[in-house]
């Protein structure tokens, strides 16, 4: 199992690096010169030069390269933003707050409505519950979460107000009591949280009932009834032990999202998160901040791979086990 | 039926081992299964298949004889080219298979053919038997000649041609294991490795395809190795026995010598089981 | 196939959805693009069944013609995904060895990207256009389908009738497409129909933002995207939008949920 550790971590750290690569490339290539976005186009000519040389933009694509690597690898140094100047590295640790506390908490509202859910529902399956609870699932599974958002918004922020329609908190927020300002967040944290959490818990209930019910319907489970063996110990025991192990990766495989950020529901929301951050950068071809903020979710994504197959790993005895070669 | 294959000549009635050609041999076989660690070197290894060596007679019907995980089906697939060995050889007519090009390769499978156990899986089920049953034959041949030949293949294991335009679902378990046995025959196979093909069918199939087996093969000189864990359907067809053991070949001779007087107590075994 | 429940409600949906988007458009009385000054911003009513925009175009027309960009932006990428996909896939569960090993660690790096920013990076550099938004999408979403290929064909590939046509001595090329490929199809089916859904769901956000289709073109998402200037005025502009999204991913999933089941393992695979 080591062994297999080991390979994965090597696998991993070269995934990494050819991604990393990969964006810078990606981001050089494309088309649109960053100096001239800030430029009037009445502008004297050798401001832009002043502009790329400041950026370090005008050296060989190859010595930028190595630059960019070594500031990474050794001070995970991304260099400074081209609209505010300021650290790449720090702008995108400051977005990291909001968008984690976002995504985590509606992760977590996701998976418990989802599992608990799907759990109910395929041990009742077919009642007349797990009918009204699959359709309605069904119909968040299939709506884009922004569409949720805007919904939720337009009833509760606008139609109602009864919420703040935008913003992680309030402009006099930091006037507020300690309780007070809890609230504030609160508040402003409902409807995006309440949105991404119920298109998570749409995803999560689909995929936990299916493998319910999956397992609930296979041969082992039918011979244990037939031995006698109890309901409840049948539910334990082995379906919710076998289901478990997808679930695991799943949640594994979901860990990207909390950094990516829910990108759509950001700018919906007004949220200063990653999402937006990479948004913004995007259209103002900020180099430095949209290489820091994809290798960011890169590697979240890498992570997020290989935490699923080592939890899968340990939860699952057959793959420990295995033999047979060729 | 000349096109199917030469009938060997003079081969007949030959009465000691060592005067018959071998048509397969089997050197020192070794094929391990198990777990890779970092290096590659195998850790908890497992010999399925531990140093047998052992002949197959052309024209002769060897039978290896042996409980589920004995390593008959490994051999078998070793033989087929399917499995490779990580020691020993394995010879057709004198030349080492596993060291054939891919030309010799081919033409290797379609002298030695298999017939599995589970004639459901055996069969493409996307294709028409016509179809399943052209693949087998040579694709130099004109459309009108295939047409003659897939008729022989079909009367050869008395099946009706009507099947032809079926698909495999719509066909019943015996008229599939006989297509199965027309299709390894279709490519002019000089010998057929029968891996539980029998012995896995119903009880009355068993009689009819074992009748089938025995006609073809003095129709078309064939020969035969055949795996099998019942031992009743083994003394019907087989010439001589081996019996099989934790991969290991512990006994092997003459069906009858097997049978009366077995030398091995687990051969005794195994043949005190099956009277039941 | 179509005794089963959930296909039949599917293909009901998209089948009307498809039909009304494609042809609807030669009937439909008024034309999407009209403005008209005195009919900015009207309610549901007989001449405007879905009511009018900011513009005064009528909806419903303007939701028909956008469901055919939606639609065909979801058809197009998921054909390319599958195609590639599929091709990879086979490559990698058949030949196996360092191949295999190669092209899944390519899949790898390819779905570490995160597909949203790679699209916003490059479709934010240059103008977004119809063709880069395809390109892109059916580029970073081939991926899942490489993997369930992949997996189809390693499961295959040991299969008894696969064993027999290597042992006939048939070339490579006939056993990967005579005996493997057609007995994979399901799976690859079932993916792409759930695909077209999600990738409708994903064009729709990305013209919410802006990034999508461009205007006077108009998909759902950018239709969306207006409802939401003016969220509690028009709210019909949101709802109708939305709606058209919700509905016509609902039967793209049924479709493929229908299908799945009639593959399921427990019942064994059925001649369709």
């Amino acid at each position: 199992m080591s062994a297999y550790l080991f390979r994965r971590l090597i696998g991993i750290v070269s995934v990494v690096l050819i991604g990393a690569t990969l964006i810078f490339i990606i981001v050089h290539l494309a088309p649109g010169d960053p100096a001239t976005i800030f430029l009037d186009p009445n502008a004297a000519i050798n401001t832009r030069e002043q502009i790329a040389e400041r950026f370090g933009l005008d050296q060989p694509l190859a010595i930028q390269y190595l630059k960019w690597l070594s500031g990474v690898t050794l001070h995970l140094d991304f260099g400074n933003s081209f609209s505010t100047g300021r650290p790449a590295a720090e702008m995108i640790v400051e977005a990291l707050g909001p968008t984690l506390m976002l995504t985590g908490l509606s992760l977590i509202f996701g998976i418990l409505i989802g599992a608990l859910l799907g759990i109910f529902t395929a041990v009742r399956e077919g009642c007349a519950f797990d009918k009204t609870i699959s359709a309605i699932m069904l119909f968040f599974y299939s709506m884009p979460s922004f569409l949720i958002g805007v919904l939720l918004l337009g009833l509760f922020a606008v139609r109602l107000d009864w919420l703040p329609s935008s913003q992680m908190v309030s402009l006099f927020h930091d006037q507020l009591s300690f309780g007070g300002r809890i609230i504030d967040s609160i508040r402003h944290l409902i409807l995006p949280i309440t949105t991404l959490g119920v298109s998570f818990s749409a995803v999560f209930f689909k995929y936990i009932r299916g493998s319910m019910v999956e397992s609930l319907h296979s041969n082992y489970i039918l011979a244990a009834r037939a031995r006698g063996v109890s309901s409840g110990k049948i539910f334990f025991k082995y379906s919710l032990r076998n289901s478990l192990l997808p679930l695991i990766s799943t949640i594994g495989l979901s860990l990207p999202m909390l950094f990516s950020g829910a990108l759509i529901i950001e700018v919906v929301f007004s949220l200063p998160g990653m999402g937006r951050l990479m948004f913004n950068a995007a259209l103002a071809r900020d180099y430095p901040v949209i290489i820091a903020a994809g290798s960011l979710a890169f590697l979240s994504v890498v992570l997020g791979n290989l935490l699923a197959d080592i939890l899968y790993m340990i939860a699952d005895p057959r793959i420990r086990l295995k033999g047979k070669s060729s | 039926m000349s096109w199917i294959r030469k009938p060997a000549s003079g081969n007949r009635k030959m009465k000691s081992n060592t005067d018959r050609e071998k048509l397969i041999e089997v050197k020192e076989l070794l094929v391990r299964y198990g777990q890779r660690n970092l290096f590659r070197r195998r850790e908890k290894t497992v010999n399925a298949v531990n140093d047998v060596s052992f002949f197959i007679h052309r024209g002769e019907t060897l039978a290896l004889v042996g409980e589920t995980g004995s390593g008959k089906s490994t051999i078998a697939m070793s033989i087929l080219h399917f499995v490779s060995p990580d020691s020993g050889k394995i010879l057709y007519s004198g030349e080492d298979i596993w060291k054939y090009k891919l030309g010799e390769l081919r033409a290797y499978h379609r002298k030695v053919q298999p017939v599995f156990q589970n004639a459901d899986e055996s069969l493409n089920p996307r294709l028409k038997i016509r179809s399943t049953l052209s693949d087998a034959l040579d694709p130099t041949l004109s459309s009108e000649e295939k047409s003659l030949r897939l008729r022989d293949c079909l009367s050869n294991v008395q099946l009706n041609e009507d099947v032809l335009p079926r698909f495999p679902h719509q066909l019943s378990g015996g008229q599939k294991q006989r297509v199965c046995i027309a299709r390894a025959l279709a490519t002019g196979s000089e010998m057929l490795v029968l891996d539980e093909a029998i012995s896995s069918q119903d009880l009355s199939l068993q009689a009819h395809l074992l009748k089938l087996l025995l006609e073809l093969k003095k129709k078309l000189s064939l020969t035969f190795f055949y795996i099998s864990h019942d031992l009743e359907t083994v003394r019907v067809i087989a010439d001589r026995v081996g019996i099989l053991k934790d991969g290991r070949l512990i006994e092997i001779g003459d069906k009858n010598e097997i049978f009366n007087s077995p030398k091995e107590s687990y051969t005794q075994l195994l043949l005190e089981r099956s009277r039941f | 196939m179509w005794r089963e429940k959930t296909f039949r409600c599917g293909i009901v949906l998209v089948l009307t959805i498809l039909i009304l988007c494609v042809c609807l458009p030669w009937i439909v009385p008024q034309d999407p693009y009209t403005q008209s000054l005195e009919e900015i911003s009207q309610p549901p009513s007989f001449s405007h069944p879905f009511g009018t925009d900011f513009f005064g175009r009528d909806l419903f027309s303007r939701i028909l013609y956008g469901g055919r960009s939606s639609l065909t932006i979801g058809i197009i990428v998921t054909f390319f995904a599958v195609a590639i996909g599929t091709v990879i896939g086979m490559i990698s569960g058949y030949f196996r060895g360092w191949i295999d090993a190669a092209l899944m660690r390519f899949v790898d790096v390819m779905l570490g990207f995160p597909r949203l920013f790679i699209l916003l990076t490059v479709i934010g550099f240059t103008r977004p256009s119809f063709g880069l938004m395809l390109a892109v999408l059916s580029l970073f979403s081939w991926m899942e389908v490489a993997r369930v290929v992949r997996a189809e064909v390693l499961s295959v590939r040991e299969r008894l009738y696969v064993k027999s046509a290597v042992a006939l001595g048939l070339n490579r090329r006939r056993v990967l497409f005579r005996y493997i490929f057609p007995n994979i199809l399901g799976p690859i089916i079932v993916s792409a129909t759930l695909m077209i859904g999600s990738v409708i769901v994903i064009e729709s956000g990305l013209s919410f933002i802006g990034l999508g289709v461009q205007p006077p073109e108009a998909s759902w998402g950018t239709i969306l995207n207006q409802g939401f200037q003016d969220l509690a005025g028009a709210w019909w502009i949101t709802l109708f939008s939305g709606l058209a999204i919700v509905v016509t991913v609902i039967g793209f999933n049924l479709v493929g949920d229908g299908l799945r089941n009639v593959l399921d393992p427990k019942t064994g695979e059925r001649e369709s």
